[in-house]
């Protein structure tokens, strides 16, 4: 099931009719509302935080642009992530046909990047990022799609252009992956 | 099994972390973003701005080619009055009473003292000198006349000269000078009837009547009644998005324009009249199912055009998906530029009524729809289509209104502006219908004489 965001809360009426006026103190006031939360999320449909900042402007011009779309039912944030995750969907739609990495390529780096060894039994958010910035595109994003937003096969294939069997197979891959590499950065913490 | 524990433990470790990771960006990125919001405002205002210039230029070419067509009409019909008037004065034939009319006044002629001959009466003979003088210099200052070299070497107006002429020729006996002067006088729009009854004995009582042309400027709002003909070339009206269809979920809603008016007087009747309205129409849509016939999204069909939609989170659809829509809100917004020709059937004091018709450009501004379709969590995802496909950037319609005005002071009128138009050709080229709108307006305005 998709994720419920109804906990978050909204910016008040008038910062958004300001930004719907073009205002730029409050378009900025809006960003800065948000563009933490929303680099973070970024980051998970990323390669990297370069990759990340650009769908995050990509992200706020739509924003921006379709703000009078946004009816003020659900909350901004949710509206907002929404609009991240999708412009990070057509952002890896665009490079599909050039630098995607086959499906079934391993990823050599994967096994317990020492640098995450901190010591701590618990892993660490960013250390958790980075194992899923690790996977090929298609891994991340089926991943991400199911894990994260609780789409269902069907969706994510229709999304993505893939089958529901490729999804399906994409996501046990992914978690396969994931767990091989959280086991040795346990290890690597426990040594 | 424990795999499937770790699987799911592992999962929500991720949820988790994914929930409450944050990171600040750079200082580049809003300053990015503001450089592109930039820019699309700048698209924005440029695109606005083309429109609003190609209305500009419209209007001005109007306004100029009316100016050079009256123009051109006065001169005509000058060099016709002098000439004829020269003529009258070599023959000297008795006559009665000529009416001549060309824009902007109507002059009848004094009488010729009949019996008179060119040859005895040394009035006549000064007057044809004077009147050749007029002729060749009717738009310059009169510089040269004998009554008014002091004025003219003083660099006096045309106006006052004549003015002065006038008086002087009032005071003397010349009546047919005086015609040319009062027709000159009519040209630069001195109104003052030029009673010449001191023009000795037998001189006859010339009447002069003129009619000044300004601008008349109408602002005005109107309530629009629209509604629309729709043609296609399918027998089978009953298909999807067949105009049938189409006429039944789409339904007219509060419709209005509001603009100015330019109306320009040609002669006692007959005026020409244009302007730049602005005109939004607006439709409801009910809610449909909407079809994939490609892999762009769902095909949104109105009798304006069509775009296609596709919710955030939706998948590439498969030709023959659909997708549900609730209500929908369509705004449709022109700037209209009016050519037409009015004529003047009653008037008196107050009150005038002046039909007219003629043609109008509807330049496109914007086409807006707004809706919700199913979104990818269930609900409903709002959607603003701002570009229609298969709308015409510019149509024509024929434009007839009914100008009622009531006049409340010397230059101030109030102005009720019953109207009709109808779609010369239709709205939409590439477009499953062509839409052929029409509507009734009554509007309200102030007339101001500029």
């Amino acid at each position: 099931m998709p994720q419920n965001y109804s906990y978050l809360h909204g910016p008040n009426e008038q910062l958004i009719q300001k930004c719907l006026k073009n205002d730029r103190a409050a378009q900025n006031a809006l960003y800065k509302l948000y563009c933490n939360k929303m680099l973070g999320v970024c980051m998970w449909y990323a390669k990297s935080r370069e990759e990340a900042e650009e769908i995050l402007q990509d992200g706020f011009i739509k924003v921006f642009k379709y703000l009078q779309s946004y009816s003020g039912k659900g909350s901004m944030e949710g509206w907002i992530r929404k609009i991240m995750v999708n412009t990070a969907l057509l952002k890896y739609k665009g490079k599909k046909n050039s630098n995607l990495r086959l499906v079934t390529e391993l990823d050599e780096d994967a096994m317990l990047p020492a640098k995450y060894a901190d010591g701590e039994s618990n892993l660490a958010e960013k250390q958790l990022l980075e194992l899923v910035q690790s996977l090929t595109p298609v891994y991340r994003m089926v991943f991400n799609l199911f894990v994260l937003e609780g789409f269902k096969h069907k969706e994510i294939a229709g999304l993505l252009g893939i089958t529901e069997g490729t999804s399906k197979s994409n996501l046990s891959d992914a978690r396969a992956i994931l767990q091989q590499k959280i086991i040795g950065l346990q290890k690597t913490a426990s040594i | 099994m424990p795999m499937n524990k770790n699987l799911n433990e592992n999962d929500e470790l991720f949820r988790n972390a994914y929930q409450q990771f944050e990171a600040e960006p750079g200082p580049d990125v809003w300053k990015n973003i503001q450089a592109e919001l930039n820019g699309v405002e700048t698209v924005y205002y440029k695109r606005k701005l083309k429109r609003i210039k190609q209305a500009s230029v419209i209007i001005i070419a109007l306004l100029a080619g009316l100016n050079i067509y009256q123009h051109y009409y006065n001169r005509q019909a000058k060099h016709a009055i002098s000439g004829k008037i020269i003529d009258n004065v070599k023959t000297l034939k008795p006559t009665t009473s000529q009416t001549v009319k060309s824009p902007g006044y109507e002059t009848k002629t004094p009488v010729a003292n009949a019996g008179n001959t060119n040859e005895n009466n040394p009035v006549a003979e000064q007057v044809k000198k004077n009147l050749a003088e007029v002729r060749e210099q009717h738009i310059e200052p009169v510089q040269n006349s004998f009554v008014m070299a002091a004025q003219a070497r003083a660099q006096v107006p045309m106006q006052a000269a004549l003015r002065n002429r006038l008086t002087l020729l009032t005071e003397k006996t010349a009546p047919p000078l005086s015609y040319a002067s009062n027709f000159l006088a009519g040209q630069q729009g001195l109104l003052q009837p030029l009673p010449m009854g001191g023009l000795g004995k037998n001189a006859p009582q010339v009447t002069v009547r003129t009619h000044n042309n300004p601008w008349l400027l109408t602002m005005y709002a109107s309530t629009d009644f629209m509604n629309y003909n729709l043609d296609d070339d399918d027998d089978d009206n009953r298909r999807h998005d067949g105009k049938d269809e189409i006429r039944g979920r789409e339904h007219h809603e509060f419709s209005f324009s509001a603009g100015i008016l330019l109306k320009k007087q040609i002669n006692k009747n007959i005026s020409f009249k244009t302007g730049l309205i602005y005109s939004n129409n607006a439709i409801g849509i009910r809610p449909q199912t909407l079809y994939s016939d490609n892999t762009l999204g769902y095909k949104y069909v109105t009798s304006s055009g069509y775009s296609y939609v596709k919710p955030i989170f939706g998948g590439v659809p498969a030709r023959g998906d659909s997708i549900n829509s609730n209500m929908g809100q369509h705004h449709l917004q022109y700037a209209i530029i009016p050519a037409m020709i009015g004529y003047t059937v009653f008037a008196n004091r107050y009150l005038s009524v002046t039909p007219g018709a003629g043609v109008a450009a509807n330049i496109l501004l914007s086409t807006k729809i707004r809706t919700e379709i199913e979104s990818g969590y269930g609900g409903g995802e709002p959607v603003l289509i701002s570009k229609l496909q298969g709308v015409r950037a510019v149509y024509f319609s024929m434009q007839t209104n009914v100008e009622l005005q009531y006049k409340l002071g010397k230059s101030t009128s109030i102005t009720l502006l019953p109207s009709f138009m109808y779609a010369i050709n239709s709205i939409n080229n590439n477009n499953v219908v062509k839409t052929y709108p029409y509507s009734f307006g009554l509007g309200f305005g102030i007339t101001r004489r500029l």
